[in-house]
C-alpha cells in the first residue's frame, strides 16, 4: 500500500465554466463573472412576490441566495479557476393543509462554506429535504431525505484542537410514522438507511460506512403505571483503512445490534415515584483484514428505583440491578458510533447484583448532605466478590455579592469486603467565581482517586481543572486567558494515561479580536471511519484487545483575526497548525497539518458580497510521506431573493 | 436571426450571458406558468367604532410596528434601487412594553427584547432606535417604562441595572440617576416612571420594595411612599405610576387594584378588585387618564383595556384577546395625549395601536355631562 498522495484523487472539481490549466487570466475573467452576476441579479430583481398557488390546494414558498462566483485553485502545482452559479434556496408548501401535507426541500450548489474551518475547499453540492403528513392527525409521518455531494468535513484526533482536513459524499433515508390514538397503546416506528464515504486530504484511501436503524416505541398508560417499551436494530457496515496506524489493508467490518426495553413507572406517597426496567441488548461484530474476527454477546439488565421525600429537608431513593452480563454491554457503550472493537468477552459469566440506598439532607440553606450505603456482588472471570460501600457527601455553595461564588464538594466513599477494608475513594469538586483586582476569575477543579469502574477490583483516578480570567483594560477593550486541563489514570499503567491541556487567550477592542491557542493531548483511542474516538477514562485493562488500540499524541496551535471594521463587513483570517504521532505495535505514523484560512463578507441589503481564501497542507502517513497541498479562492456576488 | 444566434455562441461571454438568461428564464417561469395569484391581500378592516353615552365614541384610527409605517412616499430612485439590492432592514419592535408621546406627537416606546428605545415620529415620519447595550459605562439592559418632561427629555427605567436613564429629545444620552459609586443601581427593580415637571419631581416604583420614590430632577430622594401589604398606601409589587393635576395613581399588581393617593402620598381612593368579572383586574398594566377624568387600565391577561370613571365604576371596555385590528394579546403600555389619543403597546402582536376617544362637545359638558 502506498500512503504517497495522489495528486488526481483529491483535485477539486470546480463549478462549470472556463477552465484552465495554466495561467490565470485573472482580471479579464473576475470582470466577466462579476458582470456576469450583477446582470443575473437584476434579472432576477423581477418582483415575484406572494405566495405560489398551484392549481386550488398547493401552496409553495420559495427564498434563497442565488449569486454567481469566480474561483480558483492550486493542487499539486496545477491550478485552475472557473466561474458559475451558487445557490442556496429553501422551498416550503403544503398541500391543502400544512396539517395534511407539508414539506421543505433545501438543495444548495457551490455553496461557499464561509463558516466551516476548512473554508471553501471543495465546491459542496447537495439537497436536505423531509415531508410531514397528516400532523394534525392520529397518524403523523414523516419523510426525510439528504444528499451531500463533496462535503468537507473534519477526521477528529480526541482532545485536538483541529482535526484533519478529509472530504467525502453522504446520503440518507429514513421514514417516522405514529400511531398515537387516544386511550390506547402509541406506537412511532422509525426506518433510516444512510451511507458515506470520506477521505482524509493526503492519503488516497476511502472510507465507506452503511447503516440501517429500526426502531420502535410504544408508550401507554394503565392504572397510573406509565409503560413503555422499545425497540432498535442496527446494522453498520463499515470499510477503511486504518492510515494512522500503518495497517496493510483496508478494515472490513460489520456490526449488528438489538436493544429491546420495558419500563413502568408509578407515582408513590410523598411526592415520590418507584420504577422497573428491563433491558437486553445483543450484538455481534465481524471484522476482516488479514485476519478474520467475530465477537457477539448479549446482556440483561433488571433494574428497580423507589423515591420519596418524607420532609421538605430529606428526600430517600432505593434501587436495585441485576445484570448477567457485566461485561457484554460494555463494547457497546465505550464507542457507541457504529464501529466496534474487539473485546475480551467470552471467559466465562459476569453477574453483578447490587442494592443502593440514598438519604439527601439539607443542612442549611447552602448545605447539603448525601449519604449512601451500597452493597454488591460480582461473579466474573469464575470467581465472585462482594463488597460493602459507605460514602458520604457534603456540599457547600457559597454566593455573595462581594465574595463572588463558591461551591465545594466532597465525597468520601469506603469499600469492605470479605478480607476487609480495601481503601477510601475521594471525589472532590471545587467552583470559584470571583473578581480579584480588576479580574474576572472562574476556576473549576475536580478531582477523584480510587473510584471503583464497572468492576469492583479496578479504581481509577482523574483530575480535571478550568481556569478563566477575564479583565477590561479600557473602554471596549478586554483580555481573557482561559486554561483547561484533564488527566485520568494518574495511579495506573503509564499505557492507559490520557492527559489533555488547552491554552487560550483573546483581546478584544471594540469589533476587532485577536485569538490564539495551544492545545496538547495525549492518550488512547480506537480508529473509526469518522476519526479516532478517544477510550473512555477508568475501564479496566482487557477489556478492549490492545490490538484495536492506538496511543496518540497530537499538538497544535493557532491564532485568528477578526474584525468588522465598518457596519456588515466582517474580515477573519486565521491559522492553524497541528501535528500528530500515533504508534500502534507495528508502525509510527504521523500527520501534519497546516492551515491559512480568510473570509470576508460584506452585506448591502439583500446583496452579500463574498470572498475566501484557504489553503491547506496536509501530510499523512508513515514519516517523510510528501505533503499534500491546496490552496482554493473564490470571490462572488450573491442576492437573497424572496421568490415566491 | 439564426446567423445572430451562431454570432453569439462564438463569443464566449456573450454564451455565458445567454446561459445566465435562460437561467434566469427558467428559474422565473415557474412563477408565471403557474396559476399565481397575485392580488394583494385586502388591508383588515378596522374595528366598528364603540358608541358611548351622550354621543362620545371610541375610534380605532391605526397600528404601527417597524420603521416601515414611518416611511414617506419612496421616489422612482429609491424604488429602483430596493429592485436591485432589495428592501433595507427595517427595525421593528420585538416585545414592547411601555409608551410615552412627547409634545411633539413623537411617539416613544421601550423594547426590553431589542434592548432599547424606539422613537416613531408619527408627523415627521421619521424614526430612531436609542440602545446603549454594549456600552462600557452606564450600559441600558433591560428598559422598562418611559416618561417625558416638558421639554422632551426621555427618561427610562431600566429593571435590571436598578437606574433611570436620561435622554435629550434628539435620543442622545445625558444621564442617569441612581447610579451608585461603582456602577450599581440604587433601586431594587424601578418600573413605572413619572414626571410633573410642573413641581420638578420624578415619581418612580420600585417594585421589588414595594415603595414608589420620590425624587427632585437631579435624583435626591424627596420622600417614599408605601410598604408591603394589602391596606391603605400598601402595595404588594407596585408597577406602573400616574401624575394627573394633584393625584399620584399606583398600579398594585399583586394587590388587584389601581390606589388614587394625593401629592403627599395619603390614600384617596381604590379601584378594581380581583375577580374574573367585568371592573376586576387580573394583570392590571398600564394605566391613563383622558380629558374627561376616565382611568383607563390595561389588563394584561385577558387582552383587555378597562375605563373607569373617578369613583371606580366601570364605564366600558375594549379590546378582547387576539391579533386582528383593535384586539391584544398581552397588552402592556397605555399612554394618552392631550388629544385624547390612546397609544395602547400590543406587547405580543410586536404593535402599538392607537384610538381616539371623543368626548363630550365642550357645551354638552357644560350643560350636564351625561
Amino acid at each position: 500500500m502506498s500512503l504517497l498522495p495522489n495528486a488526481a484523487s483529491h483535485r477539486l472539481p470546480l463549478p462549470g465554466g472556463v477552465r484552465a490549466e495554466a495561467g490565470w487570466g485573472f482580471f479579464q475573467t473576475m470582470v466577466r463573472a462579476v458582470l456576469a452576476g450583477l446582470g443575473m441579479i437584476l434579472a432576477l430583481a423581477l418582483p415575484l412576490a406572494a405566495q405560489l398557488e398551484v392549481g386550488d390546494n398547493t401552496h409553495l414558498n420559495l427564498s434563497g441566495d442565488i449569486g454567481y462566483n469566480y474561483t480558483g485553485n492550486i493542487d499539486q502545482g496545477m491550478s485552475s479557476h472557473g466561474s458559475g452559479l451558487m445557490g442556496n434556496v429553501t422551498l416550503t408548501g403544503n398541500y391543502y393543509s400544512p396539517k395534511f401535507v407539508n414539506f421543505t426541500i433545501h438543495p444548495y450548489y457551490n455553496r461557499q462554506q464561509s463558516n466551516s474551518l476548512f473554508g471553501a475547499l471543495s465546491d459542496n453540492k447537495g439537497v436536505t429535504s423531509s415531508m410531514n403528513l397528516f400532523s394534525g392527525s392520529h397518524f403523523p409521518g414523516s419523510i426525510s431525505y439528504n444528499k451531500n455531494i463533496n462535503g468537507i468535513s473534519e477526521f477528529g484526533v480526541p482532545a485536538s484542537s483541529v482535526g484533519l482536513a478529509s472530504h467525502g459524499d453522504s446520503q440518507g433515508f429514513g421514514v417516522s410514522w405514529s400511531e398515537l390514538i387516544p386511550d390506547l397503546p402509541t406506537l412511532t416506528a422509525t426506518y433510516m438507511i444512510g451511507s458515506e464515504s470520506s477521505s482524509i486530504f493526503g492519503s488516497q484511501e476511502e472510507s465507506n460506512q452503511h447503516d440501517h436503524n429500526l426502531n420502535l416505541f410504544s408508550t401507554y398508560e394503565l392504572a397510573g403505571f406509565r409503560l413503555n417499551g422499545g425497540y432498535t436494530h442496527r446494522t453498520v457496515d463499515a470499510t477503511f483503512t486504518e492510515v494512522l496506524n500503518g495497517s496493510p489493508e483496508p478494515v472490513a467490518t460489520t456490526t449488528g445490534n438489538n436493544n429491546y426495553q420495558v419500563n413502568a413507572m408509578h407515582s408513590f406517597p410523598m411526592t415520590g415515584t418507584f420504577s422497573v426496567a428491563w433491558n437486553r441488548s445483543n450484538y455481534s461484530y465481524d471484522y476482516h483484514d488479514s485476519n478474520n474476527g467475530h465477537s457477539s454477546g448479549a446482556s440483561d439488565t433488571l433494574s428497580g428505583n423507589l423515591n420519596f421525600r418524607p420532609t421538605r429537608k430529606l428526600s430517600l431513593g432505593f434501587s436495585a440491578n441485576y445484570g448477567d452480563s457485566l461485561l457484554g454491554s460494555v463494547p457497546e457503550t465505550i464507542l457507541n458510533n457504529g464501529t466496534p472493537v474487539t473485546t475480551f468477552t467470552s471467559a466465562g459469566t459476569f453477574r453483578n447484583f447490587q442494592v443502593n440506598g440514598d438519604a439527601y439532607y439539607e443542612l442549611l440553606s447552602n448545605l447539603f448532605l448525601h449519604a449512601t450505603v451500597s452493597r454488591q456482588e460480582q461473579t466474573f472471570l469464575g470467581r465472585s466478590y462482594g463488597a460493602t460501600q459507605f460514602a458520604g457527601n457534603a456540599n457547600y455553595n457559597l454566593n455573595h455579592k462581594f465574595l463572588g461564588s463558591f461551591s465545594f464538594s466532597l465525597s468520601v466513599i469506603d469499600t469492605a469486603n470479605k478480607q476487609g477494608n480495601t481503601g477510601l475513594g475521594v471525589v472532590g469538586n471545587l467552583n470559584f467565581n470571583r473578581k480579584i483586582a480588576g479580574w474576572d476569575v472562574n476556576a473549576n477543579y475536580s478531582y477523584s482517586q480510587n473510584v471503583q469502574t464497572v468492576l469492583l477490583v479496578y479504581t481509577t483516578s482523574a483530575m480535571g481543572w478550568v481556569t478563566n480570567a477575564r479583565r477590561r483594560i479600557a473602554n471596549r477593550t478586554y483580555f481573557m486567558a482561559g486554561y483547561s486541563g484533564s488527566h485520568s489514570g494518574i495511579n495506573t499503567l503509564a499505557s492507559s494515561l490520557s492527559s489533555a491541556e488547552r491554552v487560550q487567550s483573546t483581546l478584544t477592542y471594540h469589533s476587532y479580536s485577536l485569538i490564539g491557542f495551544y492545545s496538547k493531548s495525549h492518550g488512547t483511542a480506537a480508529f473509526t471511519s469518522t476519526g479516532l474516538v478517544a477510550v473512555p477514562p477508568g475501564l479496566p485493562p482487557g477489556v478492549i484487545s490492545p490490538d484495536a488500540l492506538i496511543v496518540f499524541d497530537s499538538k497544535a496551535y493557532g491564532f485568528s483575526a477578526s474584525a468588522m471594521p465598518i457596519k456588515r463587513l466582517n474580515i477573519s483570517a486565521g491559522y492553524a497548525d497541528s501535528k500528530g504521532d500515533t504508534v500502534d505495535p507495528l508502525l509510527s505514523t504521523f500527520t501534519r497539518n497546516r492551515l491559512y484560512n480568510a473570509i470576508m463578507q460584506y452585506r448591502l441589503r439583500k446583496v452579500y458580497l463574498n470572498g475566501g481564501y484557504t489553503q491547506l497542507r496536509q501530510s499523512v502517513g508513515a514519516a517523510g510521506v510528501a505533503p499534500v497541498k491546496v490552496t482554493t479562492f473564490y470571490v462572488g456576488i450573491s442576492r437573497w431573493f424572496n421568490f415566491f | 436571426m439564426v446567423q445572430l444566434l451562431l454570432r453569439i455562441g462564438e463569443k464566449k461571454f456573450l454564451r455565458m450571458g445567454t446561459g445566465l438568461a435562460c437561467m434566469v428564464f427558467l428559474l422565473a417561469s415557474p412563477a408565471w406558468a403557474a396559476k399565481v395569484r397575485r392580488e394583494k391581500p385586502e388591508a383588515e378592516p378596522p374595528p366598528p367604532d364603540i358608541l358611548l353615552e351622550g354621543g362620545r365614541k371610541l375610534h380605532y384610527e391605526r397600528s404601527f410596528s417597524s420603521e416601515r409605517e414611518m416611511e414617506g412616499k419612496r421616489g422612482f430612485w429609491t424604488k429602483l434601487v430596493d429592485v436591485v439590492v432589495g428592501e433595507p432592514d427595517h427595525p421593528y419592535m420585538v416585545r414592547p412594553y411601555s409608551i410615552a408621546v412627547d409634545s411633539r406627537g413623537r411617539a416613544i416606546v421601550t423594547d426590553p427584547g431589542a434592548n432599547g428605545i424606539h422613537i416613531f415620529d408619527l408627523e415627521q415620519h421619521k424614526y430612531k432606535f436609542i440602545e446603549r447595550r454594549d456600552k462600557d459605562r452606564d450600559p441600558m439592559r433591560s428598559p422598562q417604562c418611559v416618561a417625558v418632561d416638558a421639554q422632551d427629555n426621555i427618561y427610562v427605567t431600566d429593571s435590571t441595572t436598578g437606574k433611570v436613564f436620561v435622554f435629550d429629545p434628539s435620543g442622545k444620552f445625558r444621564r442617569t440617576i441612581g447610579s451608585l459609586k461603582g456602577g450599581e443601581g440604587y433601586f431594587k427593580r424601578p418600573t413605572g416612571i413619572a414626571i410633573d415637571s410642573a413641581a420638578q419631581k420624578i415619581y418612580i416604583t420600585d417594585t421589588l420594595r414595594d415603595k414608589v420614590y420620590v425624587m427632585d430632577m437631579n435624583g435626591s430622594v424627596l420622600q417614599t411612599i408605601g410598604k408591603k401589604g394589602t391596606g391603605q398606601v400598601e402595595f404588594n409589587l407596585p408597577t406602573e405610576v400616574l401624575v394627573r393635576d394633584q393625584n399620584l395613581f399606583v398600579v398594585d399588581a399583586m394587590n388587584f387594584r389601581v390606589q388614587l393617593l394625593d401629592r403627599s402620598g395619603a390614600f384617596q381612593t381604590s379601584v378594581g378588585r380581583v375577580g374574573d368579572s367585568a371592573g376586576a383586574m387580573f394583570r392590571p398594566k398600564g394605566i391613563g387618564m383622558d380629558s374627561e377624568g376616565h382611568l383607563y387600565v390595561v389588563d394584561g391577561l385577558w387582552g383587555l383595556v378597562q375605563v373607569f370613571d373617578q369613583q371606580g365604576r366601570l364605564l366600558y371596555y375594549f379590546g378582547g384577546t387576539g391579533s386582528r385590528n383593535g384586539q391584544f394579546q398581552l397588552p402592556a403600555g397605555l399612554f394618552i395625549d392631550r388629544g385624547d389619543r390612546i397609544f395602547v403597546v400590543d406587547s405580543f402582536n410586536r404593535r402599538v395601536q392607537v384610538f381616539r376617544y371623543f368626548g363630550l362637545p365642550k357645551q354638552a359638558a357644560a350643560g350636564g355631562g351625561r
